[in-house]
């Protein structure tokens, strides 16, 4: 619509946000800069086959991700696969299992599971959610008359699909694809555990074991410079789509009979779940088991847990709180300015969290003289940090839900313009709000390698309890701490699958009768 | 609830543009408190984007506004949306959706008087369904809660955004006649911006036409219709004849004989005219009827578009075959196409000096 004149206090909330983001990479930049050969320590040979490790890897994944999650999305959104409803939440749970936990399921399952195969097998099966996820809500949300249109036009059931059907899907795809190979190139904790070795594991070894704080620094930006580039391709590839949809009523998509193919689809499914969660699910078990003997701590566990929720719920509540400026810019004032700034918060989504724990400790200790370093509160910015983005996401999507139209209805009722925010705009944007606040929760219960990197002395959560009793071989005391965060992390996630479940049927059904 | 004397609404020199675009241009308009007044524009003639000016939502380039006395807009002077009290029922109705219809109307409402949702209910005749949330309504419905919305906070000025446009025809005939019912009860000075031209002269005391960001006209719908200020405008309003003529002796000659004539200049004797004739002003009989008066024409029939209530037949003389003419009867012309008939003119024309008529002249014979 028009220009309207940008709230300077809103502009102001979201520069300074953005500000915060970049602060990362800036220190990080600067820090690389003063080290005395980045050349000689980035240009070797070394360095040539950690990145032919690193990229071979995330391709093929990636790829794999990609035709598991689509595959899985389509059978259930588009097929009459059995027990579909039990498939759409039992193919998101994986989201909740972190990809360390996964790799000791599998690696403990069989010890030849390892090197690049390994971390191919680990890697599809742990992050293939992350295409299911937007594969399946656009699938969900696609205009089936689009489909019906190209039947009509002479096109086959299959023919229909890879014209029409994936079509739709490219954005939900590509989006999803980029995620996994961002996360692919941002692990830690599973490779290290099947022994492949990619930059970030390099990063991580620089740091611990040779204190090199500018090596690892220098070795950061290469592994970002990657991942801007993927952001950057994604978004180029992404195009314009600005066919504007018809306000057809919605109808639910008409389901593709699988016929003979049933059992097998149903075969394949299932081999998916057991292997995103069962493997790793009932090897845990099973060192719960063994642990009968051994003496469980019970309080540790405990604290861990408590520890691990607190970050959780801090770090989702700061993470929405700094994606609601940005979000509000964007999506009420869009223009250049809001364009710029909400796609460089973007860039985060480049920025490992290894790097993002390293520049923040970095700073901490060259600029603070060590304030802040290893500490609560800092732990707790660099998570609402790292997944800033999965706040946005859920904040933008909702707002641009809530019509402004609404927002200047209620302003002519005579009502002010923060009590309108409080009255019509928080209530409908709060499922938004939850749903961003429970991604980041999620990942911050998960999340090993920054927690690794930057929590305060002698605290534990649960993926470094899990991970030091792992680095022991003590699998039986790791287990039940792998188990709780699962637990916990799923916690929102099945909240979330509900209420998108909810939100879906809701449009489907109600629609107001025009 | 206006001050003595002052109009409800009165529009300055209003203007607007977005980038390089004028969308409005010097718009001046005034209304009489407690009027119904309509906005009547094509798409893209900016009456949306008056009607936002107008509630506060943008800001104009220059101009003011006046509601109910009160100065909103004005250089140097701005009343927040807030302050302006302006019912605002927009195209979609936009209710909260995450209120319960009762609690929309209580909206605006000081927490004191909430209970006067229910009034305003019933006067809507929505009383019954207070506790249904907006997406559980019908399209009808959904207007209606929002005119109950909009009048609790007693308003000075109410403005309707195209509000009957997303309903079904069936319906809509009767939520407009239902919702312009409650509004003349409820004495509002009312702002109707609408694209359709039936909707604007059938509910409205006064319509103004905005044209490429202008007031083209502002008139009472009988004086609008029948005395448009140009041919574009006559043919905005609704499907017409323009002719050729020539003005003889205070009357006009065209193809279709002699008329008597009105116009808003003078005419000068022997002047080059634009003449409108209204489908509804010729009348035709097939040629074996009898009751063709003297003066009447032969004229061929090329197509016949049946209504029902109505007919629209297209059809060329037979003496002066270059002209396409339009004609409409009520119910069926009990003509057929191909066939002969014989027309005549009803009624007296208006007519406009030719050069003037060119100079503004856009399309000749459109439908709408």
């Amino acid at each position: 619509m028009s220009p309207r004149k940008i709230p300077p206090l809103l502009l102001a909330l979201a520069l300074a946000v953005c500000v915060v983001l970049a602060g990362p990479l800036v220190f990080l930049s600067i820090e690389a800069a003063s080290a005395r050969d980045v050349g000689a320590l980035v240009f070797r040979a070394f360095t040539a086959e950690l990145l032919w490790n690193t990229a071979r890897l995330t391709v093929v994944a990636v790829a794999a991700c990609v035709v598991l999650g689509t595959g899985a999305a389509f059978l259930v959104e588009r097929t009459d696969l059995p027990l579909r409803r039990f498939f759409a939440v039992a193919f998101v749970v994986p989201l909740a299992i972190p990809d360390f936990v996964v790799a000791f399921g599998w690696s403990s399952l069989n010890g030849a599971i390892s090197g690049f195969w390994g971390a191919l097998l680990v890697m599809s099966v742990a992050v293939y959610p992350l295409v299911y996820l937007p594969v399946a809500a656009s699938l969900r949300n696609g205009d089936p008359t689009e489909e019906e249109v190209a039947r009509s036009l002479g096109y086959g059931a299959l023919r229909t699909f890879a014209r029409v059907t994936l079509a739709q899907a490219r954005v939900a795809i590509l989006g999803g694809a980029l995620l996994c190979a961002l996360v692919i190139l941002a692990e830690y904790g599973a490779f290290e555990m099947l022994g492949y070795q990619t930059f970030t594991t390099e990063i991580f070894t620089e740091l611990q074991v040779a204190f090199d704080l500018q090596g690892a620094a220098a070795l950061s930006l290469v592994l970002v410079a990657l991942s801007i580039l993927l952001v950057a391709g994604e978004l180029l590839s992404r195009g314009r789509r600005t066919a504007e949809r018809t306000r057809a009523p919605r109808r639910p998509p008409q389901r593709l009979a699988l016929g003979r193919l049933r059992p097998v689809a149903f075969l394949g499914a299932s081999g998916l779940v057991a292997g995103a969660i069962g493997v790793p699910v009932a090897t845990c078990g099973y060192w719960m088991a063994q642990s009968v003997s051994a003496p469980l701590a019970g309080s540790s566990l405990a604290s861990a847990t408590a520890q691990t929720a607190w970050y959780g719920l801090a770090a989702g509540a700061l993470a929405v709180a700094l994606a609601l400026p940005v979000a509000l810019l964007s999506v009420r004032h869009p223009g250049v300015l809001a364009v710029v700034l909400e796609r460089s918060t973007y860039l985060v989504l480049a920025v490992p969290g290894l790097v993002v724990a390293l520049a923040l400790s970095t700073a901490s200790l060259r600029y603070g003289g060590g304030f802040g370093y290893q500490s609560a509160p800092l732990m707790i910015f660099a998570y609402a940090l790292l997944f800033f983005p999965l706040a946005l996401v859920g904040v933008r999507t909702s707002l641009a839900q809530a019509p402004r139209r609404l927002e200047e209805v209620a302003r002519s009722l005579g009502v002010h313009r923060f009590s309108v925010f409080c009255r019509v705009t928080l209530p409908l944007i709060a499922p938004g709000l939850a749903a961003g606040f429970c991604l980041v929760f999620l990942s911050v219960v998960t999340e090993l390698t920054a927690t690794l990197v930057l929590r305060p002395t002698g605290v534990e959560t649960l993926s470094t309890q899990f991970w030091s009793y792992q680095q022991n071989l003590s699998y039986a005391q790791a287990a039940p701490f792998a188990l709780v965060m699962v637990g916990l992390a799923a916690l929102p996630s099945v909240a979330l699958g509900r209420y998108f479940d909810r939100l879906a049927r809701r449009h489907l059904t109600s629609g107001p009768a025009s | 609830m206006s001050a003595e004397g002052a109009p409800g609404l009165a529009l300055l020199g209003l203007r607007k543009h977005f980038g390089s675009q004028l969308v409005l241009d010097e718009v001046d308009l005034t209304v009489a408190p407690g009027a119904f007044a309509a906005l009547l524009g094509a798409s893209g003639s900016g009456k949306t984007t008056l009607l936002r000016l107008i509630a506060g939502f943008e800001r104009p380039d220059a101009g003011s506004v006046v509601i109910g006395g009160q100065v909103v807009e004005a250089p140097g002077r701005r009343v927040a949306p807030e302050g302006r009290r302006v019912g605002y029922v927009p195209q979609e109705a936009a209710l909260f959706p995450h209120l319960s219809v009762e609690a929309n109307v209580a909206f605006g409402l000081a927490r004191r008087r909430r209970n006067e949702a229910v009034r305003l209910l019933e006067l809507v005749g929505m009383a019954p369904y207070a506790h249904r949330l907006p997406h559980q309504l019908s399209g009808g419905q959904q207007q209606r809660v929002a005119l109950a919305r909009a009048l609790a906070i007693k308003p000075a000025l109410v403005l309707l955004d195209e509000p009957f446009s997303s309903l079904d025809p069936n319906l809509r005939a009767a939520v407009r006649d239902e919702v312009g019912r409650i509004l003349r009860e409820a004495g509002s000075t009312v702002l109707l911006v609408t694209h359709d031209q039936d909707e604007a002269l059938s509910l409205a005391d006064v319509v103004a036409v905005l044209r490429r960001g202008v007031v083209a006209q502002c008139a009472a719908p009988r004086a609008l219709y029948g005395a448009p200020a140009d041919v574009e405008l006559a043919c905005f309003l609704g499907e017409a004849n323009v002719l050729e003529g020539v003005a003889t002796a205070g009357l006009v000659a065209t193809v279709l004989g002699v008329a008597a004539c009105s116009s808003g200049t003078e005419i000068a004797e022997g002047e080059a005219l634009e003449v409108l004739v209204r489908p509804e002003q010729l009348r035709l009989v097939a040629t074996s009827d009898p009751t063709a008066p003297p003066g009447s024409l032969a004229a061929v029939v090329e197509r016949l578009d049946y209504h029902g209530h109505d007919a629209v037949i297209r059809l060329r003389l037979e003496r002066e075959s270059r002209t396409p003419l339009v004609a409409r009867t009520l119910g069926d012309p009990g003509v057929a196409a191909g066939e002969r008939v014989r027309v005549w003119l009803d009624g007296a024309v208006r007519a406009w000096p030719r050069q003037v008529a060119n100079a503004t002249r856009r399309a000749v014979n459109v439908q709408d």
